[in-house]
């Protein structure tokens, strides 16, 4: 067997136990879902918040949140927005086909709300604000975080069952 | 999110939940035959998902049935009328 057969069949392994994951069961429940994207959202905007009071101390756990919120979402949903296309269903492609469309029509329009501010606020005079570093490691964050946890947070949020 | 709304033209509807009763398979046996994940099943039983047509073949053929037996674009008739259909009054 080759090396690439080998890490074929190591991610057809990975994708079987993933999809077939019974111990995050307690946390399938509809209502469990939307209290874990919930708290995925104040992970993201906290973080953001934190980046903007250019607080270290304040990041730090706010990111080590997130990630546990990201690693949690990815669990639950059986890691569907993540795994290979070979590795899952025809229904499984489809669902997630739809949400990434939904995912990136929702991050487009924040970004560009978001640019749009910034460069109102940069441009106009009027305006005393103006969008220094600590805006833009917000920004950063806050769309690192969103792109990754997005999909899962829509299919965690939408599905009837998971 | 509002889930895509399907006229009734657009809906599959299906024979699976009793054909797979009546093979006594569960979900998850039907799952791992036609290669797709058991709660694919459960969509399809309740017709909130449509197969693709290679599946639609694939299950057909797992059934050793014509596929039109096992879906329509019309609601099927229950399977014990369709077995036991009245041949008409003889005189």
């Amino acid at each position: 067997m080759s090396k690439a057969d080998m890490r074929q069949a190591a991610i057809a392994q990975e994708a079987r136990s993933m999809l077939s994951d019974t111990r995050y069961d307690s946390w399938r429940s509809a209502g469990r879902r939307r209290v874990l994207v919930i708290a995925s959202v104040l992970a993201i905007v906290t973080t953001c918040i934190a980046s903007v009071t250019d607080k270290p101390i304040l990041l730090l756990p706010t990111l080590v949140v997130s990630a546990g919120c990201w690693w949690m979402l990815r669990k639950v949903v059986r890691g569907m927005a993540d795994l290979p296309d070979d590795f899952i269903d025809e229904r499984i492609r489809a669902v997630r086909n739809e949400h990434y469309l939904y995912a990136y029509r929702i991050l487009c329009g924040l970004l560009c709300l978001v640019l749009i501010a910034f460069y109102m606020a940069a441009d106009a005079r009027q305006i005393q604000w103006q969008p220094g570093a600590n805006h833009l490691h917000a920004l950063f964050w806050g769309t690192l975080l969103s792109s990754a946890m997005l999909p899962s947070m829509l299919l965690a949020w939408t599905q009837r069952e998971i | 999110m509002a889930r895509q709304s399907k006229t009734p033209a657009e809906t599959v509807h299906n024979r699976l939940a009793v054909l797979r009763a009546d093979r006594r398979l569960s979900r998850q046996e039907l799952a791992e035959a036609l290669g797709v994940h058991y709660q694919t099943i459960g969509y399809l039983e309740r017709e909130e998902y449509n197969p693709t047509l290679a599946l639609a073949l694939r299950i057909a053929e797992f059934f050793s049935l014509p596929v039109e037996a096992v879906f329509s674009l019309r609601p099927l008739e229950p399977m014990s009328e369709a077995l036991h259909k009245p041949t008409g009054e003889q005189t």
